[in-house]
């Protein structure tokens, strides 16, 4: 009972940063390598207001702060720098990150990481939580579907298209970029916080490589801007690798293996469906 | 004496940064993308190196290793070729990072997360001289060796001979390159080779420093990036900015500035801090140029 709980509450964990990425990378063009980073800032910042003595709601309002504050830092780079440059910087900040999180003891309890995390009353138990998570990631999930509709949707869709053309429009590119990043980088604070809240403890390992990748193949799978694309690719990408799960294979060799064939799934789509993940220019 | 030994060693990390810059700097040029399976070929090499040298002369097991790379480098081309022909820089980048990605967890899931040794006991040194005895390990100065070697052959190569010329060409205007029958395929491929034995090559040499994990060149992956990125993606601010990258938090750490000591560990974050503040004050990096308009 204990393992399908945690496994519906993984997929609600990852609907929702999947929903982040669903909007940053599938719908607005953004290669936002850096989410991890928001994801582990967003829990340290969690974990570090706990054991400073806050209580675990205002723990979130300052985890939720401080995500805020490194989406505007990327939402800046993004308009400073090329697109490339900014994935590659983003995968430099979980590097970074990381490196920080290992090297600032005082702070962050080094190596050793920081467990005890308290989750707020009402989800004291994990079936509380289960429901909650379930709720939030639904709630989210409408939330991206009347997004999708509304006229900043439209301008998403038209700044992965042809960014000239919507300043041409009278929309800047620049805001559509900075708003698009500071949202997703909320999207994946939210979703960094639930996982925290089920695991209670924390370390510079969270939210690293098996994060990102697990999050690009979703964000590769799900290409049109339908709501139900997300769901069923966060279904597929974190129900299948828990096949392996029932096989004889070693157990200290199975987080690597998923890796490696997530890696593989996203070479394998992207150079297949290249021509559908970016949408050439109508001609008028 | 304490900052000279700063600096051989700043040189040392300075000299496998810039080399893997110099890769990825080439391959943007002609290809623009940044290519960060780089790092994933280097710990390829690494690993193929503690397979053979058991079985090998060492010499004959790093040919072969660069040898493997240099493959690698060919075939992670093939993989790219044809989103680098669409100029899709950005699914070439996300391919190229899963790439390093695959081979990373393979390596793992092959020979473990825990840490090899290259070599037994302790690194021999050369000592330079000096009452405090400034020391060099023979892997540090074989890394400046060869680096310095293929630096200036690099430089050379650019800015002289017709292959030069040819690679200046594809990087400033492909389609007119190729208009005046430039093969971009084979040079690109050519790079992609040469890129790919370089990094192996850096691989043993790294490893051999340290300990050999499958998260080898992570670090000096994204540090060469940083190069040619804040170094303006040309050349000579690539040599400049790599050696900057690492002298600076180096000295920083050293040093301490007065205030409670920083561990090593640090190095990475006074790197992103540093890129960070570089790029809000220069966009387009230190050494940025400006290409003519055709």
């Amino acid at each position: 009972m204990g393992y399908f709980l945690t496994l519906i509450n993984k997929l609600s964990q990852t609907l929702i940063v999947g929903i982040g990425i669903h909007l940053s990378f599938s719908l607005g063009g953004i290669l936002f390598l850096g989410f991890p980073t928001i994801v582990s800032v967003s829990a340290y910042a969690l974990a570090i207001s706990e054991r400073a003595g806050l209580n675990p709601y205002i723990a979130l309002l300052v985890a939720m702060a401080a995500a805020l504050v490194v989406s505007l830092l990327f939402a800046y780079l993004f308009v400073k720098v090329s697109a490339e440059s900014f994935s590659v910087l983003g995968l430099a900040s979980i590097v970074a990150f990381e490196a920080l999180a290992r090297s600032w003891d005082g702070v962050t309890n080094g190596i050793l990481g920081i467990g005890g995390i308290q989750r707020p009353e009402i989800f004291t138990n994990l079936p509380a939580l289960v429901i909650g998570t379930i709720l939030i990631a639904m709630l989210v999930l409408f939330l991206e579907g009347v997004l999708l509709q509304s006229k900043f949707g439209r301008a998403l869709r038209a700044f992965k298209e042809n960014p000239t053309i919507l300043e041409v429009l009278g929309i800047s590119h620049q805001k559509v970029s900075t708003i698009l990043i500071i949202l997703t980088g909320l999207i994946f604070s939210l979703g960094g916080i639930l996982i925290v809240w089920q695991v209670q403890f924390l370390d510079p390992s969270f939210g690293g490589l098996t994060m990102l990748i697990e999050i690009l193949t979703i964000g590769i799978l799900t290409l049109k801007p339908q709501v139900k694309a997300v769901v069923i690719a966060t279904l597929l990408v974190v129900l299948l690798p828990e096949i392996l799960r029932f096989t004889s294979l070693p157990s200290n060799i199975f987080g690597h293996l998923r890796v490696f064939l997530y890696s593989l799934i996203l070479i394998f789509l992207i150079i297949k469906f290249q021509n559908k993940l970016f949408i050439s220019q109508r001609s008028i | 004496m304490f900052f000279l030994q700063i600096l051989i060693n700043s040189l040392v990390i300075g000299t496998q940064v810039l080399l893997l810059a110099a890769g990825l700097y080439l391959i943007y040029s002609v290809a623009r993308m940044y290519h960060i399976a780089l790092a994933g070929i280097m710990v390829s090499g690494a690993y193929s190196y503690y397979s053979l040298i058991n079985i090998l002369p060492a010499l004959v097991a790093l040919l072969f290793s660069v040898a493997f790379t240099i493959i690698m480098g060919i075939l992670s081309y093939l993989l790219l070729a044809s989103l680098i022909e669409r100029k899709q820089g950005l699914l070439a980048l996300l391919v190229s990072a899963s790439l390093w990605f695959a081979l990373k967890s393979l390596a793992a899931m092959i020979y473990g997360s825990g840490g090899k040794f290259l070599s037994e006991g302790v690194l021999s040194t050369f000592n330079l001289g000096g009452p405090a005895g400034i020391n060099i390990t023979q892997v540090g100065f074989y890394t400046l060796l060869f680096g310095s070697i293929i630096a200036i052959s690099a430089y050379f190569i650019l800015t002289f001979l017709p292959i030069g010329r040819t690679i200046r060409a594809i990087a400033q205007h492909s389609e007119c390159a190729s208009l005046v029958g430039i093969k971009e395929n084979q040079v690109r491929m050519l790079i992609f080779a040469i890129a790919g034995g370089i990094a192996g090559l850096i691989g043993v040499f790294t490893a051999m420093n340290n300990s050999l994990t499958p998260s080898l060149g992570s670090d000096l992956i994204i540090m060469a990036f940083i190069a040619v990125l804040i170094g303006g993606v040309n050349f000579k601010g690539t040599i400049l900015a790599s050696f900057l990258l690492v002298l600076i938090p180096e000295f920083i750490i050293s040093t301490n500035f007065g205030v409670s000591s920083l561990s090593s560990s640090w190095k990475m974050v006074i790197v992103f801090l540093l890129t960070l503040s570089l790029l809000i004050l220069k966009p387009k990096g230190l050494f940025s140029i400006s290409l003519r308009k055709s």
